[in-house]
């Protein structure tokens, strides 16, 4: 494995959140999908919901070839935002090469 | 309406195989988890039956029975012998079996695929009898001679629930003098484990319900089991009942399939007082669903206040710092600690609670069994899918 942390960048996640929130249309969200979306937008306006956060990581995981240290229980179920999700995946992955 | 009475305990539990056994573990807030030993090296923690003890005597094989069902036949025989029924029944065709499963025999599903998928082999031929989910309440039937009603209810953490909800209405409706009710899950195998890792919700450290910090659930095995039974059939038999089953409510959210919802939550308990004609006043213990996830314990704590209102809300406990989640089992296991409960007057404790947490203030009976009055008590199961059910038991007057 590369000793280099995997980088995410927003557009990257934008995709993923889509992608993760498109696969799973029962939860009434999908107009959400047509507005424009960017680091500064409400995680609950997206439809956003911490199960969805498993499955990203679960992607991130699978796209990475990564093992992420996470339990749905912890903190970050508490960020509002776009930006401050990607922030947090940017810390687990930086963890990840700590580790 | 017919008076519905508990006539006899079985289990068999992570922290105990008998009774007794079991409701001194949880006085004493002990627990049993450690590594799963289908998955030694995962790191996965998990709440096993210990040994091959509770087998003695049943005179089933491994081989034709799943683990689940194995759990099922024990607690059953306990179950029917505490009840007097031991020797025999007197009409089997009025004796029914209903038990709680999720999932079916996922360790023989496991072992048995992985033969096909490793090996190149084909599974063995009671693969089918093995896995299919109704097998327990098959084997509890075959087992007890018993040959009324019998069926499985799945509905995944609350199915035990159900089932004991359900033999509450084939007793009333005169379908059946006695109903074997209650549940059972054997679900650690290492697909299974594996399936609810991914899921993110498991605890690496402890069940902690209630409790800041908390981490998450850790799975468990075992089955319940409480013979039910008219009021009019058990003195027919010299039996002085001393527990009603008096409630069950139950409800869908019709939202998410795993996030819990605090108006389905509510309107079950509310359902259930309902049925049993109590007042939320006459509550006097809450055994919670309690599964030590931030959100189950957060939504239900949020459910009681609301079901409470102006009323402070009883002690509610959870036992699964204690036992673990059980799944399919797990209702039954709590009703016959919220039985026992009654009968003890004692309130079991929350245990591994190590901090008070600002969203879960209700009075959790923290760490120390709490000797008190106890008339009448609920208990709660709240599935994944939004499958809601609660139970009342109280004193016999």
């Amino acid at each position: 494995m590369s000793s280099e942390a995997p980088k995410i960048t927003i557009d990257f996640l934008i995709g993923m959140l889509k992608q993760v929130i498109e696969e799973n249309p029962s939860r009434d969200r999908g107009k959400a999908l047509d507005a424009s979306w960017g680091p500064e937008t409400l995680l609950e306006d997206t439809g956003f919901n911490s199960y969805d956060f498993v499955e990203i990581i679960f992607k991130l995981e699978d796209h990475f070839g990564i093992e992420i240290d996470y339990n749905a229980n912890n903190s970050i179920n508490d960020v509002k935002t776009i930006g401050e999700l990607c922030d947090e995946i940017a810390k687990l992955l930086a963890k990840k090469q700590v580790a | 309406m017919t008076r519905i009475v508990v006539s006899g305990l079985g289990i068999v539990s992570p922290i105990g195989c008998d009774t007794q056994s079991f409701w001194q573990a949880l006085l004493a807030g002990h627990s049993n988890f450690g590594h799963a030993s289908a998955l030694p090296e995962k790191g996965v923690r998990v709440a096993e039956v210990d040994g091959e003890g509770f087998m003695e005597g049943l005179g089933l094989s491994p081989t034709a029975c799943d683990r689940n069902a194995l759990f099922a036949v024990a607690a059953a025989r306990q179950a029917l012998s505490a009840a007097g029924l031991g020797a025999g029944l007197p009409h089997p065709e009025r004796v029914g079996v209903i038990l709680g499963n999720s999932a079916g025999g996922q360790c023989s599903t496991d072992d048995q695929y992985s033969r096909l998928y490793t090996q190149n082999k084909r599974p063995h031929p009671m693969t089918v009898a093995k896995v299919m989910v109704s097998s327990s309440a098959s084997w509890v039937s075959i087992a007890t001679g018993a040959t009324g009603p019998c069926f499985v209810t799945s509905s995944a953490c609350a199915s035990s629930s159900h089932a004991i909800g359900i033999a509450m209405q084939f007793l009333r409706a005169g379908l059946a003098d006695i109903v074997i009710a209650g549940g059972t899950e054997a679900p650690l195998s290492a697909g299974t484990l594996l399936a609810w890792d991914a899921m993110r919700i498991m605890s690496r450290t402890a069940c902690r319900p209630f409790a800041a910090g908390r981490d998450g659930l850790m799975l468990a095995e075992g089955a319940g089991v409480i013979v039910l039974e008219t009021e009019a059939h058990a003195r027919s038999r010299g039996l002085e009942p001393t527990i009603e089953a008096a409630g069950f409510g139950f409800s869908a959210d019709a939202g998410d399939i795993v996030a819990p919802n605090v108006d389905g939550m509510t309107r079950a308990m509310a359902l259930a007082l309902a049925d049993a004609g109590l007042d939320v006043g006459d509550l006097a213990y809450i055994n919670a669903h309690g599964t030590g996830t931030r959100a189950n314990d957060r939504a239900e704590t949020q459910a009681l206040n609301r079901l409470f209102g102006d009323r402070p809300v009883p002690p509610t406990s959870s036992i699964k710092g204690a036992t673990g989640h059980a799944l399919g089992a797990a209702g039954a296991f709590e009703a016959i600690a919220t039985i026992m409960a009654i009968e003890n007057g004692i309130a079991p404790p929350t245990a591994n609670f190590d901090a008070p947490e600002p969203e879960c203030d209700i009075d959790c009976v923290p760490n120390q069994a709490r000797p008190m009055p106890i008339p009448a008590a609920m208990s709660n199961s709240f599935a994944f899918g939004g499958l809601n059910t609660a139970l009342i038991f109280k004193t016999l007057k």
